[in-house]
């Protein structure tokens, strides 16, 4: 490749934080991770994490000027704080075992418009602990429908979602 | 009868007209064109052109179309999910649907809530895309290990459908000019779960310079085009296309397929495709590259759709090179797809090839 390799935005960075971030979801982070490079580029509001296979990885420092994204976005940073994507939670649904609650249908309607929604946690599978946040919220498919925050109201659970994949349509793009 | 010439349309850009070309857009109008015109709200030029590919009948049976007649079709994600899986998914929620010829492809017969709302969708196990534009990356295949670049890319559902075809196991580069555009790729990208694509800002007349020559086994280019195969879709698009659309285009679609040449490896693949039945943009492109890169060959693909017409080789007294007849053309009233054309192109190379993509 024929660009220059200077000032590469693409570079190997935050491992540690998002295994970090994953070892309260997932039994094994280093396993999910696994043949995966983390990148990370920096830029004026904070930071991305990128997730690219090592082959991807090595095609970055030759185009990295006119790369406009790679792999999977896998989260930001924001002073400090690890904010992580749908990509993400869609990466790791079948491996989560801790932090996380299992939706029925017509719940997840709701939050994937955004919307707060207010659960009873009796009947519904979830494995929670005062250290998840956020929560993943998953449908009863499997899949990985939101990242939230959960919190106990009496007896009931207040799940207010971050980012939800009706985002993809919400967005228009 | 009158003659209209590209002379007369405003604003065409005749650069890339050679002689043939200044032949093949000017055309006698006689009235019958004039009352087909009349009666379905388009250009008599256009009019005139449809008589002369489809026939009187078969003009008439494209511009009667409907929106309602063209399948609807999703691509499941192979990545994420399988056919037999998803299909029992959607159909728990009261979609009807049926197999197609490309075996991950589903056709969409009743949708209690359209197609690209569903929580399936929300979570990338299908992308929503015409079965026509699912044709040219099916029938060319191509193969994990096979350097890919996809040209002209965004929003990536070609891009998505190779990485698929690859099992998500090979780098692709994915070109594309308009930030707005590769947003939407990216979207999709991660919605989707795909992990190999590196997607470029980049003017793809402009990738050789950048990528360097002879570099990929797959060169995917899904040319800007007049989106004259989408008429069905879009009832506004066939009162509003005009002689010059064909004219102004041309000059790109020869130079991006000139790139696409050029980014190619021997023994590569490339793949010229638009979402258009015009023989200006798609036959008359090939063959105008073809005179200039005698390394160039027209190939059958691997696989030939059920039904489909084979590439034109001569349009209103222009003859082209004849071995674009191994061009598949795909019409809206027959395929009940959006029309699309696709042109599979080796290149042959004298001797020992050219480099690997550095990897």
């Amino acid at each position: 490749m024929r660009v220059e390799e200077e000032v590469c935005r693409y570079r190997r960075g935050g491992y540690e934080l998002l295994a970090s971030f994953l070892s309260r979801y997932v039994g094994d982070s280093q396993r999910v991770l696994r043949g995966l490079e983390v990148v990370m580029v920096e830029h004026e509001a904070g930071a991305e994490l990128l997730l690219v296979p090592s082959r991807v990885y090595r095609l970055l420092g030759g185009l990295c000027s006119l790369v406009y994204t790679a792999g999977l976005h896998a989260a930001s940073l924001r002073r400090g704080r690890l904010l992580p994507t749908l990509s993400l939670g869609q990466l790791v649904e079948h491996a989560i075992v801790e932090c996380y609650v299992v939706l029925p249908e017509r719940l997840v309607a709701k939050l994937t418009y955004g919307r707060s929604i207010i659960v009873e946690p009796r009947g519904l599978r979830h494995r929670l602990r005062d250290a998840c946040n956020p929560v993943a919220v998953l449908a009863e498919n499997g899949r990985f429908v939101a990242w939230a925050r959960v919190e106990r109201q009496a007896d009931k659970l207040l799940i207010k979602p971050l980012v939800d994949v009706g985002w993809y349509l919400r967005s228009g793009v | 009868m009158k003659a209209m010439t590209p002379f007369g349309f405003a604003m065409a850009d005749r650069r890339c007209l050679d002689e043939k070309g200044v032949k093949l857009f000017s055309r006698r109008l006689e009235e019958r064109h004039y009352r087909l015109a009349e009666r379905y709200k388009v250009h008599p030029f256009m009019a005139a052109r449809y008589e002369e590919l489809l026939g009187p009948v078969g003009a008439r049976e494209l511009l009667e179309l409907q929106p309602g007649d063209i399948l609807r079709a999703i691509r499941v994600n192979t990545l994420r999910t399988n056919v037999d899986a998803l299909r029992e998914m959607l159909e728990e929620k009261g979609f009807a649907l049926r197999g197609y010829w490309i075996p991950y492809t589903l056709i969409v017969e009743e949708e209690p809530i359209p197609i690209g709302a569903t929580h399936e969708y929300m979570q990338g196990l299908y992308y929503v895309q015409g079965a026509g534009s699912q044709v040219p990356v099916y029938i060319t295949d191509p193969k994990p290990l096979q350097r890919a670049v996809d040209l002209c890319a965004a929003p990536g559902g070609k891009t998505s459908q190779i990485a698929q075809h690859q099992r998500d196991t090979t780098p692709i580069i994915a070109v594309d000019i308009s930030p707005r555009r590769l947003q939407a790729l990216k979207n999709n990208m991660n919605r989707l779960g795909v992990r190999s694509v590196i997607a470029l800002k980049l003017d793809a007349r402009l990738a050789p310079s950048v990528l360097g020559e002879s570099r990929f086994d797959y060169v995917l280019l899904d040319a800007p085009c007049t989106g004259e195969g989408l008429l069905p879709l879009e009832k506004g698009r066939r009162s509003e296309r005009r002689p010059e659309d064909l004219v102004d285009r041309l000059c790109l679609q020869i130079e991006l397929l000139e790139a696409a040449a050029r980014l190619a490896a021997c023994n590569a693949t490339i793949v010229y495709t638009t979402c258009s039945i015009a023989p200006e943009e798609n036959e008359y492109v090939v063959s105008r590259v073809l005179e200039r890169h005698p390394e160039l060959e027209p190939v059958e693909p691997l696989v030939k759709p059920p039904v489909y017409r084979p590439g034109v080789t001569g349009f209103n007294g222009v003859e082209f090179d004849e071995r674009v007849s191994r061009c598949i053309r795909l019409y809206p009233h027959e395929t009940r797809t959006e029309g699309f054309t696709v042109c599979v192109l080796r290149k042959r190379c004298a001797g020992i090839g050219g480099e690997g993509m550095s990897s």
